[in-house]
Protein backbone atom coordinates (compact mmCIF):
# COMPACT_ATOMS: atom_id res chain seq x y z
CA UNK A 1 0.00 0.00 0.00
CA UNK A 2 2.76 2.56 0.96
CA UNK A 3 4.71 1.27 -1.72
CA UNK A 4 1.49 2.21 -4.73
CA UNK A 5 1.45 5.43 -3.11
CA UNK A 6 5.04 6.36 -3.15
CA UNK A 7 5.08 4.82 -6.80
CA UNK A 8 2.23 7.59 -7.55
CA UNK A 9 4.20 10.66 -5.93
CA UNK A 10 6.79 9.38 -8.15
CA UNK A 11 5.20 9.33 -11.41
CA UNK A 12 3.62 12.68 -10.72
CA UNK A 13 6.90 14.44 -9.71
CA UNK A 14 8.37 13.03 -12.54
CA UNK A 15 5.19 14.30 -14.58
CA UNK A 16 5.90 17.44 -13.04
CA UNK A 17 9.38 17.56 -13.79
CA UNK A 18 8.67 16.87 -17.95
CA UNK A 19 6.27 19.57 -17.86
CA UNK A 20 8.95 22.07 -16.51
CA UNK A 21 11.56 20.88 -19.27
CA UNK A 22 8.83 21.23 -22.15
CA UNK A 23 8.00 24.71 -20.74
CA UNK A 24 11.16 25.99 -20.90
CA UNK A 25 12.58 24.87 -24.27
CA UNK A 26 8.94 25.70 -25.88
CA UNK A 27 8.90 28.82 -24.23
CA UNK A 28 11.62 30.14 -25.66
CA UNK A 29 10.96 28.92 -29.29
CA UNK A 30 7.21 30.51 -28.98
CA UNK A 31 8.32 34.10 -28.30
CA UNK A 32 10.85 33.63 -31.03
CA UNK A 33 8.77 32.35 -33.81
CA UNK A 34 5.45 35.24 -32.41
CA UNK A 35 8.25 37.75 -32.16
CA UNK A 36 8.83 36.94 -36.03
CA UNK A 37 5.58 37.63 -37.18
CA UNK A 38 3.88 39.98 -33.94
CA UNK A 39 4.41 43.11 -32.99
CA UNK A 40 7.26 42.44 -30.47
CA UNK A 41 5.66 45.67 -28.00
CA UNK A 42 3.10 42.99 -28.01
CA UNK A 43 5.32 40.26 -26.20
CA UNK A 44 6.92 43.27 -24.02
CA UNK A 45 10.21 43.35 -25.72
CA UNK A 46 10.60 46.26 -28.03
CA UNK A 47 13.26 48.56 -27.56
CA UNK A 48 13.64 49.97 -31.07
CA UNK A 49 11.78 49.75 -34.35
CA UNK A 50 14.37 49.71 -37.25
CA UNK A 51 12.45 51.16 -40.19
CA UNK A 52 15.05 50.00 -43.12
CA UNK A 53 12.98 46.37 -42.81
CA UNK A 54 9.59 48.35 -43.63
CA UNK A 55 10.08 48.35 -47.13
CA UNK A 56 9.76 44.55 -46.69
CA UNK A 57 5.89 42.86 -46.44
CA UNK A 58 7.25 40.83 -43.62
CA UNK A 59 10.68 40.46 -41.64
CA UNK A 60 11.42 37.05 -43.34
CA UNK A 61 11.49 38.96 -46.87
CA UNK A 62 13.80 41.48 -45.47
CA UNK A 63 15.77 38.59 -43.79
CA UNK A 64 15.87 36.61 -47.15
CA UNK A 65 17.01 39.62 -49.09
CA UNK A 66 19.82 39.70 -46.33
CA UNK A 67 20.68 36.08 -45.57
CA UNK A 68 19.45 34.28 -48.62
CA UNK A 69 22.47 33.84 -49.95
CA UNK A 70 23.70 32.22 -46.81
CA UNK A 71 20.81 29.90 -46.39
CA UNK A 72 21.00 28.85 -49.93
CA UNK A 73 24.41 28.18 -49.21
CA UNK A 74 23.11 25.98 -45.88
CA UNK A 75 21.02 24.08 -47.52
CA UNK A 76 23.61 22.78 -50.50
CA UNK A 77 26.32 22.17 -47.85
CA UNK A 78 23.80 19.88 -45.48
CA UNK A 79 22.94 18.44 -48.88
CA UNK A 80 26.21 17.54 -49.91
CA UNK A 81 27.63 16.39 -46.40
CA UNK A 82 24.15 13.94 -46.80
CA UNK A 83 25.69 12.87 -49.96
CA UNK A 84 29.34 12.54 -48.37
CA UNK A 85 27.80 10.86 -45.77
CA UNK A 86 26.43 8.21 -47.94
CA UNK A 87 28.74 7.95 -50.38
CA UNK A 88 31.76 7.11 -47.62
CA UNK A 89 29.54 5.50 -44.98
CA UNK A 90 27.36 3.18 -46.73
CA UNK A 91 30.24 1.22 -47.56
CA UNK A 92 31.89 1.38 -44.12
CA UNK A 93 29.41 0.49 -41.87
CA UNK A 94 28.53 -2.66 -44.53
CA UNK A 95 32.05 -4.03 -44.09
CA UNK A 96 32.66 -2.48 -40.19
CA UNK A 97 29.38 -4.95 -40.01
CA UNK A 98 30.97 -7.88 -41.44
CA UNK A 99 34.19 -8.27 -39.90
CA UNK A 100 36.18 -6.99 -37.06
CA UNK A 101 39.70 -6.85 -37.80
CA UNK A 102 42.87 -4.63 -36.21
CA UNK A 103 41.86 -2.37 -38.99
CA UNK A 104 38.57 -2.55 -39.15
CA UNK A 105 38.60 -2.04 -35.50
CA UNK A 106 41.02 1.16 -35.85
CA UNK A 107 38.48 2.57 -38.36
CA UNK A 108 35.54 1.91 -35.43
CA UNK A 109 37.36 4.15 -33.05
CA UNK A 110 38.70 6.76 -35.28
CA UNK A 111 35.58 7.64 -37.13
CA UNK A 112 33.92 8.03 -33.07
CA UNK A 113 36.99 9.74 -31.88
CA UNK A 114 35.95 13.49 -33.27
CA UNK A 115 33.19 13.78 -31.21
CA UNK A 116 35.28 14.12 -27.87
CA UNK A 117 36.96 16.38 -29.95
CA UNK A 118 35.62 20.10 -29.44
CA UNK A 119 34.68 21.33 -32.96
CA UNK A 120 37.08 24.63 -32.82
CA UNK A 121 39.98 21.98 -32.44
CA UNK A 122 39.49 20.42 -35.88
CA UNK A 123 38.83 23.84 -37.49
CA UNK A 124 42.22 25.10 -36.17
CA UNK A 125 44.00 21.38 -37.04
CA UNK A 126 42.15 21.98 -40.63
CA UNK A 127 43.01 25.31 -41.02
CA UNK A 128 46.78 24.36 -40.17
CA UNK A 129 47.07 21.59 -42.34
CA UNK A 130 45.32 22.68 -45.32
CA UNK A 131 45.56 26.94 -45.50
CA UNK A 132 44.43 27.12 -49.15
CA UNK A 133 41.59 25.20 -48.99
CA UNK A 134 39.75 27.05 -47.06
CA UNK A 135 38.40 29.72 -50.02
CA UNK A 136 36.78 26.99 -51.84
CA UNK A 137 34.50 25.52 -48.66
CA UNK A 138 36.49 21.95 -48.86
CA UNK A 139 37.54 22.19 -45.60
CA UNK A 140 34.53 23.52 -44.16
CA UNK A 141 32.69 20.60 -45.65
CA UNK A 142 35.06 18.21 -44.51
CA UNK A 143 34.60 19.87 -40.99
CA UNK A 144 31.22 19.04 -41.21
CA UNK A 145 31.16 15.23 -42.35
CA UNK A 146 33.75 14.54 -39.64
CA UNK A 147 31.24 15.08 -37.00
CA UNK A 148 28.11 13.74 -39.10
CA UNK A 149 29.81 10.69 -40.54
CA UNK A 150 29.76 8.73 -37.21
CA UNK A 151 25.85 9.09 -36.65
CA UNK A 152 25.21 7.96 -39.84
CA UNK A 153 27.70 4.89 -40.12
CA UNK A 154 26.56 3.84 -36.91
CA UNK A 155 22.61 4.31 -38.06
CA UNK A 156 23.49 2.29 -41.05
CA UNK A 157 25.12 -0.21 -39.26
CA UNK A 158 22.39 -0.92 -36.63
CA UNK A 159 20.12 -1.40 -39.54
CA UNK A 160 22.32 -4.24 -40.74
CA UNK A 161 22.62 -5.95 -37.71
CA UNK A 162 19.75 -6.79 -37.04
CA UNK A 163 18.43 -8.74 -39.88
CA UNK A 164 19.79 -11.76 -41.88
CA UNK A 165 22.16 -10.30 -43.85
CA UNK A 166 24.87 -12.38 -44.44
CA UNK A 167 22.43 -15.86 -45.25
CA UNK A 168 20.38 -13.72 -47.66
CA UNK A 169 23.73 -12.80 -49.44
CA UNK A 170 25.11 -16.13 -49.26
CA UNK A 171 21.70 -17.02 -51.21
CA UNK A 172 22.41 -14.53 -53.62
CA UNK A 173 25.84 -15.20 -54.18
CA UNK A 174 25.12 -18.78 -55.13
CA UNK A 175 22.39 -17.58 -57.71
CA UNK A 176 25.70 -15.83 -59.17
CA UNK A 177 25.28 -12.32 -57.67
CA UNK A 178 28.73 -10.77 -57.54
CA UNK A 179 29.84 -8.49 -54.42
CA UNK A 180 29.04 -4.97 -56.06
CA UNK A 181 24.80 -6.05 -57.20
CA UNK A 182 24.92 -7.62 -53.84
CA UNK A 183 25.62 -4.44 -52.22
CA UNK A 184 23.07 -2.60 -54.07
CA UNK A 185 20.27 -4.89 -54.06
CA UNK A 186 20.20 -6.42 -50.86
CA UNK A 187 22.53 -4.53 -48.60
CA UNK A 188 21.28 -1.17 -49.49
CA UNK A 189 17.41 -1.51 -50.04
CA UNK A 190 17.78 -3.43 -46.24
CA UNK A 191 19.57 -0.83 -44.83
CA UNK A 192 17.11 1.82 -45.87
CA UNK A 193 15.43 3.13 -42.43
CA UNK A 194 19.08 3.06 -41.15
CA UNK A 195 20.75 4.67 -43.84
CA UNK A 196 17.55 7.55 -43.88
CA UNK A 197 18.36 7.96 -40.24
CA UNK A 198 22.03 8.59 -40.49
CA UNK A 199 20.92 10.92 -43.81
CA UNK A 200 18.64 13.02 -41.38
CA UNK A 201 21.13 13.57 -38.84
CA UNK A 202 23.88 14.13 -41.23
CA UNK A 203 21.51 17.08 -42.53
CA UNK A 204 20.75 18.03 -39.33
CA UNK A 205 24.36 18.21 -37.86
CA UNK A 206 25.56 20.02 -41.14
CA UNK A 207 22.12 22.83 -40.73
CA UNK A 208 23.24 24.08 -37.50
CA UNK A 209 27.00 23.42 -37.14
CA UNK A 210 28.43 26.58 -35.95
CA UNK A 211 31.49 25.52 -34.17
CA UNK A 212 33.56 24.73 -37.05
CA UNK A 213 32.31 26.71 -39.63
CA UNK A 214 32.16 30.06 -37.68
CA UNK A 215 36.57 30.11 -37.92
CA UNK A 216 36.29 27.88 -41.33
CA UNK A 217 34.31 29.88 -43.13
CA UNK A 218 35.27 32.97 -45.15
CA UNK A 219 32.56 35.73 -46.54
CA UNK A 220 32.01 34.10 -49.42
CA UNK A 221 31.48 30.46 -47.89
CA UNK A 222 29.74 31.44 -44.35
CA UNK A 223 26.58 29.25 -43.72
CA UNK A 224 23.33 30.35 -42.47
CA UNK A 225 24.15 29.70 -38.44
CA UNK A 226 26.91 32.43 -39.05
CA UNK A 227 24.51 34.68 -40.51
CA UNK A 228 22.58 33.72 -37.49
CA UNK A 229 25.50 34.92 -34.81
CA UNK A 230 25.30 37.80 -37.30
CA UNK A 231 21.76 38.82 -37.02
CA UNK A 232 22.05 38.35 -33.35
CA UNK A 233 24.96 41.14 -32.65
CA UNK A 234 23.68 43.73 -35.27
CA UNK A 235 20.10 43.52 -36.24
CA UNK A 236 17.29 44.47 -34.09
CA UNK A 237 14.90 41.62 -32.63
CA UNK A 238 12.28 41.01 -35.16
CA UNK A 239 14.79 40.46 -38.11
CA UNK A 240 17.13 37.93 -35.15
CA UNK A 241 13.86 36.25 -34.99
CA UNK A 242 12.44 35.74 -38.24
CA UNK A 243 15.96 34.26 -39.13
CA UNK A 244 15.42 31.82 -36.29
CA UNK A 245 12.29 30.76 -37.34
CA UNK A 246 13.81 30.16 -40.89
CA UNK A 247 16.65 28.11 -39.33
CA UNK A 248 13.94 26.21 -37.65
CA UNK A 249 11.27 25.99 -40.96
CA UNK A 250 14.58 23.30 -41.74
CA UNK A 251 15.04 22.03 -38.50
CA UNK A 252 12.36 20.75 -36.92
CA UNK A 253 10.94 18.52 -39.84
CA UNK A 254 13.94 16.80 -39.98
CA UNK A 255 13.86 15.96 -36.31
CA UNK A 256 10.18 15.09 -36.87
CA UNK A 257 10.77 12.34 -39.73
CA UNK A 258 13.94 11.41 -38.09
CA UNK A 259 11.51 10.07 -34.89
CA UNK A 260 9.26 9.10 -36.71
CA UNK A 261 11.44 6.70 -39.11
CA UNK A 262 13.63 5.51 -36.44
CA UNK A 263 13.32 6.59 -32.76
CA UNK A 264 15.78 4.34 -30.82
CA UNK A 265 18.19 6.60 -34.03
CA UNK A 266 16.87 9.55 -32.16
CA UNK A 267 17.90 8.22 -28.98
CA UNK A 268 21.74 8.25 -29.95
CA UNK A 269 21.52 11.37 -31.65
CA UNK A 270 22.17 12.87 -28.27
CA UNK A 271 25.19 11.90 -28.00
CA UNK A 272 25.89 14.62 -30.89
CA UNK A 273 28.93 17.13 -30.20
CA UNK B 1 34.77 -24.76 -58.41
CA UNK B 2 34.13 -26.21 -55.26
CA UNK B 3 37.05 -24.18 -53.40
CA UNK B 4 35.82 -21.39 -54.81
CA UNK B 5 32.52 -21.75 -53.55
CA UNK B 6 33.94 -22.55 -50.04
CA UNK B 7 36.16 -20.13 -50.11
CA UNK B 8 32.53 -17.70 -50.90
CA UNK B 9 31.03 -18.80 -48.03
CA UNK B 10 33.70 -18.25 -46.05
CA UNK B 11 34.29 -14.33 -47.57
CA UNK B 12 31.18 -13.15 -48.76
CA UNK B 13 31.93 -9.71 -49.00
CA UNK B 14 35.67 -9.70 -50.08
CA UNK B 15 37.96 -7.72 -48.06
CA UNK B 16 36.33 -5.85 -45.37
CA UNK B 17 39.46 -3.34 -45.88
CA UNK B 18 38.39 -2.82 -49.06
CA UNK B 19 34.51 -1.21 -47.83
CA UNK B 20 36.18 0.61 -45.32
CA UNK B 21 38.79 1.72 -46.91
CA UNK B 22 37.40 5.28 -48.54
CA UNK B 23 35.94 6.59 -44.85
CA UNK B 24 39.36 5.41 -43.62
CA UNK B 25 40.94 7.87 -45.86
CA UNK B 26 38.84 10.61 -45.41
CA UNK B 27 39.32 10.58 -41.53
CA UNK B 28 43.37 10.10 -41.77
CA UNK B 29 43.16 13.55 -44.15
CA UNK B 30 40.06 15.28 -42.02
CA UNK B 31 40.81 14.33 -38.71
CA UNK B 32 44.21 13.33 -38.00
CA UNK B 33 46.08 15.22 -40.09
CA UNK B 34 45.02 18.21 -38.33
CA UNK B 35 45.26 16.70 -35.05
CA UNK B 36 48.58 16.37 -36.41
CA UNK B 37 48.46 19.95 -37.62
CA UNK B 38 47.68 21.54 -34.08
CA UNK B 39 50.63 19.00 -32.47
CA UNK B 40 53.17 20.26 -34.99
CA UNK B 41 52.13 23.91 -34.62
CA UNK B 42 52.61 23.93 -30.92
CA UNK B 43 55.27 22.47 -31.05
CA UNK B 44 57.36 23.84 -33.60
CA UNK B 45 59.32 20.43 -33.71
CA UNK B 46 60.50 20.86 -30.50
CA UNK B 47 59.09 18.65 -27.36
CA UNK B 48 60.42 21.36 -25.15
CA UNK B 49 58.86 24.76 -27.01
CA UNK B 50 55.27 21.78 -27.14
CA UNK B 51 55.61 21.60 -23.24
CA UNK B 52 56.40 25.26 -22.51
CA UNK B 53 53.32 26.58 -24.94
CA UNK B 54 51.33 23.70 -23.12
CA UNK B 55 51.88 24.88 -19.70
CA UNK B 56 51.45 28.27 -20.90
CA UNK B 57 48.02 28.12 -21.04
CA UNK B 58 47.95 27.18 -17.45
CA UNK B 59 50.52 29.69 -16.15
CA UNK B 60 48.91 32.69 -17.72
CA UNK B 61 46.23 33.98 -15.59
CA UNK B 62 43.88 34.74 -18.27
CA UNK B 63 43.78 31.62 -19.82
CA UNK B 64 43.68 29.64 -16.77
CA UNK B 65 40.54 31.21 -15.87
CA UNK B 66 39.21 30.51 -18.73
CA UNK B 67 40.03 27.07 -18.90
CA UNK B 68 38.14 27.18 -15.19
CA UNK B 69 35.53 28.78 -15.94
CA UNK B 70 34.86 26.17 -19.05
CA UNK B 71 35.62 23.09 -16.58
CA UNK B 72 33.36 24.69 -13.80
CA UNK B 73 30.42 25.23 -15.76
CA UNK B 74 30.87 22.41 -18.22
CA UNK B 75 30.52 19.90 -14.74
CA UNK B 76 28.10 21.88 -13.12
CA UNK B 77 25.42 21.77 -16.19
CA UNK B 78 26.05 18.41 -16.76
CA UNK B 79 25.78 16.82 -13.38
CA UNK B 80 22.51 19.53 -13.46
CA UNK B 81 21.40 17.99 -16.63
CA UNK B 82 21.20 14.51 -15.68
CA UNK B 83 19.78 15.20 -12.13
CA UNK B 84 17.02 17.03 -14.05
CA UNK B 85 16.24 14.73 -16.45
CA UNK B 86 16.36 11.17 -14.92
CA UNK B 87 12.59 11.34 -13.88
CA UNK B 88 11.12 12.90 -17.14
CA UNK B 89 13.08 10.28 -19.32
CA UNK B 90 12.05 7.80 -17.23
CA UNK B 91 8.70 8.36 -17.53
CA UNK B 92 9.19 8.96 -21.22
CA UNK B 93 10.74 5.68 -21.69
CA UNK B 94 7.79 3.56 -19.17
CA UNK B 95 4.99 5.00 -19.75
CA UNK B 96 2.67 5.16 -22.79
CA UNK B 97 0.81 9.16 -22.81
CA UNK B 98 -1.14 10.77 -25.50
CA UNK B 99 1.40 13.53 -26.60
CA UNK B 100 4.37 11.27 -25.80
CA UNK B 101 5.86 11.16 -29.28
CA UNK B 102 5.37 15.11 -29.75
CA UNK B 103 7.26 15.82 -25.89
CA UNK B 104 10.20 13.76 -26.74
CA UNK B 105 10.33 16.17 -30.53
CA UNK B 106 10.17 19.22 -28.50
CA UNK B 107 13.16 18.11 -26.58
CA UNK B 108 15.16 17.17 -28.82
CA UNK B 109 14.56 20.34 -30.64
CA UNK B 110 17.72 22.12 -29.08
CA UNK B 111 19.97 19.54 -30.65
CA UNK B 112 19.73 21.02 -33.61
CA UNK B 113 20.63 24.38 -32.31
CA UNK B 114 24.37 26.07 -32.13
CA UNK B 115 25.43 27.76 -29.34
CA UNK B 116 24.58 31.29 -30.43
CA UNK B 117 21.03 30.67 -30.85
CA UNK B 118 20.79 29.19 -27.26
CA UNK B 119 22.32 32.53 -26.20
CA UNK B 120 20.27 34.50 -28.44
CA UNK B 121 17.12 32.53 -26.00
CA UNK B 122 19.04 33.57 -23.30
CA UNK B 123 18.53 36.85 -24.34
CA UNK B 124 15.11 37.12 -25.66
CA UNK B 125 13.84 35.59 -22.38
CA UNK B 126 16.73 37.13 -19.73
CA UNK B 127 18.05 39.94 -21.24
CA UNK B 128 17.54 43.55 -20.34
CA UNK B 129 14.46 43.85 -21.86
CA UNK B 130 13.47 40.34 -22.06
CA UNK B 131 10.34 38.47 -22.08
CA UNK B 132 10.36 36.84 -18.62
CA UNK B 133 11.59 40.38 -16.60
CA UNK B 134 7.98 42.23 -19.27
CA UNK B 135 5.95 39.26 -18.06
CA UNK B 136 6.91 39.88 -14.36
CA UNK B 137 6.39 43.70 -15.01
CA UNK B 138 2.69 42.66 -15.61
CA UNK B 139 1.84 40.40 -12.86
CA UNK B 140 4.37 41.75 -10.07
CA UNK B 141 5.24 45.03 -10.94
CA UNK B 142 9.30 44.48 -10.90
CA UNK B 143 11.28 43.23 -14.07
CA UNK B 144 12.12 39.93 -11.97
CA UNK B 145 14.82 38.29 -14.22
CA UNK B 146 16.23 41.33 -16.05
CA UNK B 147 19.50 41.22 -17.53
CA UNK B 148 19.71 37.40 -15.84
CA UNK B 149 21.40 36.30 -19.34
CA UNK B 150 24.27 38.13 -19.08
CA UNK B 151 25.49 37.08 -15.34
CA UNK B 152 26.37 33.75 -14.53
CA UNK B 153 23.25 32.28 -13.73
CA UNK B 154 22.16 33.15 -17.51
CA UNK B 155 25.18 31.82 -19.12
CA UNK B 156 24.24 28.33 -16.59
CA UNK B 157 20.73 27.97 -17.66
CA UNK B 158 21.76 28.48 -21.25
CA UNK B 159 23.96 25.46 -21.66
CA UNK B 160 21.52 23.96 -19.44
CA UNK B 161 18.89 24.42 -22.20
CA UNK B 162 21.50 23.08 -24.46
CA UNK B 163 22.13 19.95 -23.04
CA UNK B 164 18.52 18.80 -21.88
CA UNK B 165 18.00 17.12 -25.03
CA UNK B 166 21.19 15.02 -24.83
CA UNK B 167 20.54 13.73 -21.08
CA UNK B 168 16.94 13.10 -21.72
CA UNK B 169 17.45 11.09 -25.07
CA UNK B 170 20.17 9.33 -23.95
CA UNK B 171 18.96 8.51 -20.35
CA UNK B 172 15.65 7.15 -21.83
CA UNK B 173 17.83 5.00 -24.12
CA UNK B 174 19.08 3.58 -21.00
CA UNK B 175 15.32 2.56 -19.32
CA UNK B 176 14.41 1.47 -22.36
CA UNK B 177 17.07 -1.31 -22.55
CA UNK B 178 16.62 -2.03 -18.29
CA UNK B 179 15.14 -5.07 -17.60
CA UNK B 180 11.97 -4.14 -15.72
CA UNK B 181 11.73 -7.89 -14.30
CA UNK B 182 14.95 -7.22 -12.24
CA UNK B 183 12.90 -4.27 -10.36
CA UNK B 184 10.16 -6.17 -10.19
CA UNK B 185 12.16 -9.62 -8.76
CA UNK B 186 13.41 -6.95 -5.99
CA UNK B 187 9.89 -5.88 -5.25
CA UNK B 188 8.52 -9.49 -4.87
CA UNK B 189 11.62 -9.77 -2.65
CA UNK B 190 10.72 -7.52 -0.31
CA UNK B 191 12.85 -4.21 -1.11
CA UNK B 192 11.51 -0.92 -0.55
CA UNK B 193 11.34 2.02 -3.25
CA UNK B 194 14.89 3.48 -2.27
CA UNK B 195 16.34 0.64 -1.99
CA UNK B 196 15.58 -0.82 -5.49
CA UNK B 197 16.41 2.69 -7.20
CA UNK B 198 19.91 2.38 -5.08
CA UNK B 199 20.68 -1.53 -5.42
CA UNK B 200 18.68 -2.28 -8.76
CA UNK B 201 18.56 0.55 -11.20
CA UNK B 202 21.57 2.64 -10.22
CA UNK B 203 24.17 -0.09 -10.75
CA UNK B 204 22.07 -0.73 -14.29
CA UNK B 205 21.87 2.67 -15.13
CA UNK B 206 25.77 3.55 -14.24
CA UNK B 207 27.33 3.03 -17.74
CA UNK B 208 24.88 5.20 -19.34
CA UNK B 209 25.20 7.94 -16.72
CA UNK B 210 28.77 7.91 -16.71
CA UNK B 211 28.52 7.77 -20.65
CA UNK B 212 25.83 10.78 -20.55
CA UNK B 213 27.69 12.94 -18.42
CA UNK B 214 31.25 12.91 -20.60
CA UNK B 215 28.83 13.66 -23.65
CA UNK B 216 27.47 16.57 -22.03
CA UNK B 217 30.57 18.13 -20.58
CA UNK B 218 32.61 17.63 -23.91
CA UNK B 219 29.86 19.31 -25.79
CA UNK B 220 29.81 22.09 -23.33
CA UNK B 221 33.62 22.20 -23.03
CA UNK B 222 33.69 22.28 -26.63
CA UNK B 223 31.13 24.84 -27.67
CA UNK B 224 30.94 28.52 -27.40
CA UNK B 225 28.67 30.11 -29.23
CA UNK B 226 26.48 31.13 -26.20
CA UNK B 227 29.34 32.27 -24.59
CA UNK B 228 29.98 34.66 -27.46
CA UNK B 229 26.60 36.00 -27.27
CA UNK B 230 26.14 35.72 -23.68
CA UNK B 231 29.46 37.01 -21.81
CA UNK B 232 31.46 40.10 -21.80
CA UNK B 233 33.06 39.32 -18.77
CA UNK B 234 33.54 35.98 -18.13
CA UNK B 235 35.69 33.69 -20.93
CA UNK B 236 35.65 30.26 -22.14
CA UNK B 237 38.82 28.99 -23.39
CA UNK B 238 37.40 28.27 -26.68
CA UNK B 239 36.70 31.51 -27.45
CA UNK B 240 40.74 32.55 -25.82
CA UNK B 241 41.42 30.39 -28.46
CA UNK B 242 39.45 31.53 -31.59
CA UNK B 243 40.60 35.23 -30.78
CA UNK B 244 44.31 34.03 -30.18
CA UNK B 245 43.90 32.57 -33.87
CA UNK B 246 42.32 35.05 -35.84
CA UNK B 247 43.16 38.30 -34.08
CA UNK B 248 46.97 37.87 -32.89
CA UNK B 249 47.87 34.93 -35.65
CA UNK B 250 49.49 33.10 -32.40
CA UNK B 251 49.28 29.70 -34.02
CA UNK B 252 51.05 28.56 -31.50
CA UNK B 253 48.94 29.70 -28.62
CA UNK B 254 45.74 29.15 -30.52
CA UNK B 255 46.79 25.28 -31.11
CA UNK B 256 47.81 24.59 -27.18
CA UNK B 257 44.60 25.78 -26.23
CA UNK B 258 42.58 23.38 -28.88
CA UNK B 259 45.14 20.29 -27.54
CA UNK B 260 43.72 21.04 -24.18
CA UNK B 261 39.98 21.07 -24.91
CA UNK B 262 40.55 18.17 -27.00
CA UNK B 263 43.10 16.47 -24.44
CA UNK B 264 40.23 16.91 -21.64
CA UNK B 265 37.49 15.81 -23.58
CA UNK B 266 39.12 12.95 -24.75
CA UNK B 267 40.28 11.69 -21.51
CA UNK B 268 36.92 12.53 -20.00
CA UNK B 269 34.93 10.23 -22.53
CA UNK B 270 38.02 7.33 -22.00
CA UNK B 271 37.76 7.60 -18.39
CA UNK B 272 33.69 7.15 -18.69
CA UNK B 273 34.52 4.12 -21.21
CA UNK B 274 36.58 2.67 -18.76
CA UNK B 275 34.24 3.33 -15.48
CA UNK B 276 31.62 2.24 -17.17
CA UNK B 277 33.27 -1.49 -17.89
CA UNK B 278 34.24 -2.10 -15.25
CA UNK B 279 30.66 -1.00 -13.87
CA UNK B 280 29.34 -3.70 -16.24
CA UNK B 281 31.88 -6.63 -15.71
CA UNK B 282 30.17 -6.07 -11.74
CA UNK B 283 27.09 -6.62 -12.38
CA UNK B 284 27.73 -9.33 -14.42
Amino acid sequence: MRSASWERLRSAAAAALLLLLLAVVAAPLAVVVAGSVLDPRLLGLTSETWEAGSRHSTWFSYVLSLYGRHLARSAALALCVVALAFLLGAPAAYGLSRRRDAFARTVAVLLDAPLAVPGLAVAIGLLLAYPRARASGATLAAGHLVYALPFFVRAAGNALSGGNVPELEEAAAVSGAGRWQRFTRIVLPLARPGILAGALMAFTISWGEFNVSFLLSTPTTSTFPSALYLTYTTNSFPVAAAATTLFLAAAVPALALLQRIASPEAARFGEAA
Amino acid sequence: MISRGGKRADDPIGPTAAWIAPAALFLLLAFVAPFAALLRAASHGDPGAFLRELGGVWTHPHTRRALGNGLALSAGVSAAAILLCLPPARLLARSRFRGRGAARLLLSIPLAFSGVIVGFLAVVMLGRVGFVPAVAQALFGRPLGAGLAYALPGLFLAYLFFEIPRAVLALEAAFARLDAELDAAARTLGAGPVQRFARVTLPALRPALLATFATTFSVSLGSYGAALILSRRFSVLPVEAYQEFTAFGNDAGASAMAIWLAGISILVSVAARRASRTATEETR
